[in-house]
């Protein structure tokens, strides 16, 4: 029994894993494909990577729902027209059965709340490294992207060779992350300590920062 | 409670709909992905520092928001509403295990929406309105109370005030923060 439960604990967090990817890697096409961040698009083209994150949302959501019909697990059972859930022997599960499947309780092997938050967050850095790396090769393949767009990295090309104008996430509006990561960094070597300097003489007097520098002064 | 949960069987294709939308990785999911996709929008620089500030806001109001209902179902312990009510009630979700006061669930949809509310209104409506939906199916698949839920609502939707007094007061840790996440690309 113990061994099923442990079985079917993996199966849900395998199969939780790539929905999280997959919705996570499509939530983030869709918002860099409408703030421009075009080195972390994974196609070439903004309405391309808008359509493949829907796309890749729409694939996740299909697969979690409906794989307990070929994939044999721990489903739970019950039907909405008697009013009923129970867990059940471990099987694949009916047409019927299909939308309370995946509603497994921890206790028999499903997953806690904790865990959905971990793997969330887990597969939210997978997603975005997935994305920087693709952007990258994207960035070697397809130097020269249409100028339609009219968008940040067809003018920073136009006026010079696509070096960063920022950096963070604004630096990659027109360069590569490997290039904005080194940027970045350099940039956050020289200014860095002067803008955190700026930040503390911009808190209010009463935050908690600002009392314990004066007591550290003082 | 009853009379809600009253309409399970009356259509089948609802019951259907009714158990993906009140399972527990759907909404979730769904909060987690717009506050990590918010995370990435903004036309300039300031706008998207405000957008992650929400999203920096939201990831400490759901540890909140979970501190205190672990707190509460520690010196508190309500049965939930098939244990109580047994066959007056339909259940068409698994027999949850832990307190039904206060919806944890719930805790934590409200405090997304609500630390997102806070940077941007709009979304924050969207958000405050599919929580809202969640907990009358979490209700309605007799999982819970409405006094659980609203219970849940109240702790999520305080805890991101609270996170935000926390900002203001930490000021300016998060400004910081952020520039430090800029500064490797990230931000």
């Amino acid at each position: 029994m113990s061994d099923q439960i442990e079985s079917a604990a993996a199966l849900m967090v395998r199969d939780y894993l790539v929905l999280a990817f997959l919705v996570s890697l499509g939530a983030l096409q869709i918002s860099v494909s409408i703030s421009g961040i075009r080195g972390l698009w994974v196609l070439p083209h903004r309405n391309l990577t808008r359509a493949f994150g829907i796309l890749l949302i729409i694939l996740g959501l299909a697969y979690y729902l409906l794989s307990p019909l070929w994939i044999e697990g721990p489903w739970a059972a019950g039907s909405v027209v008697d009013g009923t859930s129970e867990n059940r022997i471990w099987g694949t599960a009916s047409v019927d059965e299909i939308s309370g499947a995946r509603n497994l309780n921890d206790i028999h092997g499903g997953m806690a709340g904790t865990a959905y938050a971990v793997f969330f967050v887990l597969s939210a850095v997978l997603t975005t490294l997935f994305a920087a790396v693709i952007g990258t090769i994207n960035n070697r393949l397809f130097p020269s992207p249409s100028r339609s767009e009219g968008d940040a990295w067809s003018e920073a090309i136009t006026q010079g060779g696509g070096e960063p104008t920022g950096d963070g996430l604004d630096a990659l509006k027109t360069t590569s992350p490997l290039t904005t990561f080194k940027s970045s960094l350099h940039n956050l070597r020289d200014t860095g300590a002067n803008d955190i300097h700026n930040q503390m003489q911009s808190a209010h007097r009463w935050s908690i920062p600002s009392v314990i520098g004066r007591m550290w002064r003082n | 409670m009853l009379w809600i949960n009253g309409f399970v069987g009356t259509s089948p294709t609802f019951d259907h709909l009714a158990r993906i939308v009140a399972s527990d990785y759907l909404m979730p999911l769904a909060f987690s992905a717009v506050i990590f996709a918010i995370w990435f929008v903004g036309r300039d620089l300031a706008d998207r520092r405000r957008y992650q500030r929400g999203t920096l806001l939201s990831a400490i109001a759901i540890g909140i928001a979970n501190l205190v209902v672990d707190i509460i179902d520690s010196a508190y312990d309500r049965q939930r509403p098939f244990d109580e009510l047994g066959d007056s009630l339909q259940l068409i979700f698994y027999r949850s295990t832990d307190p039904s006061f206060p919806a944890n669930p719930m805790a934590v949809v409200f405090a997304i929406a609500m630390g997102v509310w806070i940077v941007d209104r709009r979304i924050g409506w969207v958000l405050m309105a599919a929580a809202a939906i969640y907990s009358i199916m979490r209700v309605y698949v007799g999982t819970f109370y409405p006094t659980d839920v609203i219970g849940g609502a109240v702790i999520g939707i305080l805890a991101a005030l609270l996170a935000w007094f926390l900002f203001e007061l930490f000021k300016p840790v998060p400004e910081i923060v952020l520039r430090i996440l800029r500064g490797i690309g990230v931000a």
